[in-house]
């Protein structure tokens, strides 16, 4: 049994088709990435996924348990990092805890312990305001940890940043992967993101959005940068392009 | 032009922005002294700066006293005008039926002349402190109210979403989100209601009371005591100045957050 699934799910916005028949599935501690152009109808799976919307048809699956259209069971991490302005990092990153109604400083205690994995040491007591992009998505992907340490849907985490911190925060991102074995499924349109930090790929396109194919990732020394300039790598890449192509002209 | 004069122009410049205001009115004071001394105007009329503040000094238990009244009403108004702002705000953003159906009446309650309806409030709820309290939240809670509902309304759906998507109630929503993001913009309000509700008390006491600021002034007016009736006036600004002033106290403790986004840009 897969620890997250979906199961043929449609969607309509007045009348129009826009995801058909998605089935996908995660095991625990996999991450798996979901690729396709802008417009798509990524984030709407994940507005299902998340439980925020409900599917016209189909079903969510958590640990085998029907969580369809039922929010607060996986966290969610939406394209903007939304963090509170008014709050410090510190208590934004507590927020799942203290909604939750821990008191707040037992919150902040819990949450200051992982500001460290999190690359944030030191950035409790400051205002999101004053951090950089990497910073605020870093806290933000705190914040979401902090709601489920089992379960993450991560809408493009990386996509607003530049190319240099982008580089770093992937590998920062596999680093915890590995850490905590956090079970994960990210949006992203940037081919080399998806092959660099998935074990498995689901290529989305057409229209309505279906899914064109499956992939897995699975090489050795594939943490490490040297791989994306490889051979495989690039094989790899080239049959995403090839599923995307013939969809297209399907 | 070298650099070091472009530096002293520079300060010039700058200290005439910071000083011009307080000059301006020293200038206006100054003309003031100059027209009742040379008596442009006859003494009784413009009576000297001077001579109001001998007024001030004479009657200062007196108007201590009214003032206290008229406070006293102001921060009740107030008190339920703020009351009155939340809960129609909460409401308004929750539904909106209930939006469309209360906002017409909202519009109305502003372009009543406040002066018309003072009267009839005295008439229907007495001399004592009623009628003046409701004048001042019918005057006070609509520039909060709308504060409020336009801070609720720019709060970001993603937000929401977020939160809903935590597991948060609508009343965590509310709390958490929606009222810390609405503060600025009711503080705003605010302000602008504290400067109302002082002025509102004096009008609503001119029409009928035995107690506060309005009923000295048409008692001095009545018997041409301009003197005292300038100094009564200026009470009055001044009363409204620490109000304002207050708010701003809580406005900077509100929004800290912002200001150290400005101190990071520099």
């Amino acid at each position: 049994m897969a620890f997250f699934a979906a199961r043929e799910i449609d969607k309509r916005y007045g009348g129009n088709l826009i995801v058909e028949n998605i089935s996908l599935s995660v095991e625990k501690g996999e991450s798996a990435a979901l690729l396709g152009v802008s417009g798509i109808g990524k984030t709407t799976l994940f507005n299902i996924f998340s439980g925020l919307e409900r599917p016209d048809h189909g079903q969510v699956l958590l640990e085998g348990n029907d969580v369809t259209g039922r929010t607060g069971q996986v966290g969610y991490m939406q394209q903007k990092d939304l963090l509170l302005p008014y709050l410090k990092i510190i208590d934004n990153v507590a927020l799942p805890l203290t909604l939750r109604g821990i008191k707040k400083k037992e919150a902040r205690m819990e949450a200051s312990g992982h500001l460290e994995q999190f690359g944030l040491t030191g950035y409790g007591d400051k205002y999101p305001a004053q951090l950089s992009g990497g910073m605020r998505q870093r806290a933000a992907l705190l914040r979401t940890f902090l709601f489920s340490g089992r379960m993450l849907l991560l809408d493009e985490p990386f996509s607003a940043l530049d190319a240099i911190t982008k580089t770093e925060l992937h590998g920062w991102y596999l680093r915890l992967l590995e850490e905590t074995r956090i079970t994960t499924i990210f949006i992203t349109h940037d081919i080399d993101e998806a092959i660099f930090l998935s074990d498995k790929i689901y290529v989305l396109s057409g229209r309505p959005g279906r899914i064109a194919g499956e992939l897995r990732v699975d090489f050795p020394r594939r943490r490490e940068l040297e791989f994306t300039m490889s051979p495989e790598f690039i094989a790899c890449k080239k049959k995403i392009l090839r599923l995307i192509a013939e969809k297209n002209e399907a | 032009m070298t650099k070091r004069s472009q530096n002293t122009t520079d300060r010039a410049k700058r200290l005439l922005h910071k000083s011009v205001g307080p000059l301006f009115l020293l200038a206006l004071l100054g003309l003031w002294a100059l027209a009742s001394h040379f008596k442009w105007l006859p003494a009784f009329m413009l009576p000297s700066p001077g001579k109001v503040v001998q007024a001030f000094v004479k009657d200062f238990p007196l108007l201590m006293r009214h003032a206290g009244t008229s406070l006293l009403e102001s921060l009740w108004g107030l008190l339920i005008s703020v009351s009155l702002a939340f809960v129609l705000a909460v409401l308004m953003d929750g539904s909106k039926l209930i939006r469309r159906a209360i906002s017409p009446l909202l519009v109305l309650t502003q372009t009543v002349p406040t002066i018309a309806i003072a009267p009839l409030l005295v008439l229907w709820l007495g001399y004592g402190i009623a009628p003046k309290v409701v004048l001042i939240v019918i005057v006070c809670f609509f520039p909060m109210a709308i504060g409020l509902l336009g801070g609720f309304g720019a709060v970001d759906a993603d937000l929401c979403r977020l939160f809903v998507s935590m597991g948060a109630s609508r009343r965590q929503i509310l709390w958490r989100v929606k009222l810390p993001s609405a503060m600025p913009s009711f503080i705003a309000g605010l302000k602008i209601a504290v400067s109302y509700a002082i002025v509102g008390a004096v009008v609503a006491e001119w029409l009928g009371g035995n107690q506060g600021l309005g009923v000295y002034m048409t008692r001095v007016q009545k018997s041409y005591g301009f003197d005292k009736m300038f100094a009564v006036i200026i009470l009055v600004s001044v009363i409204s100045l620490v109000l304002i002033k207050l708010v701003e106290l809580l406005e900077k403790r509100c929004t800290r957050w912002a200001r150290v986004r400005e101190e990071n840009q520099n």
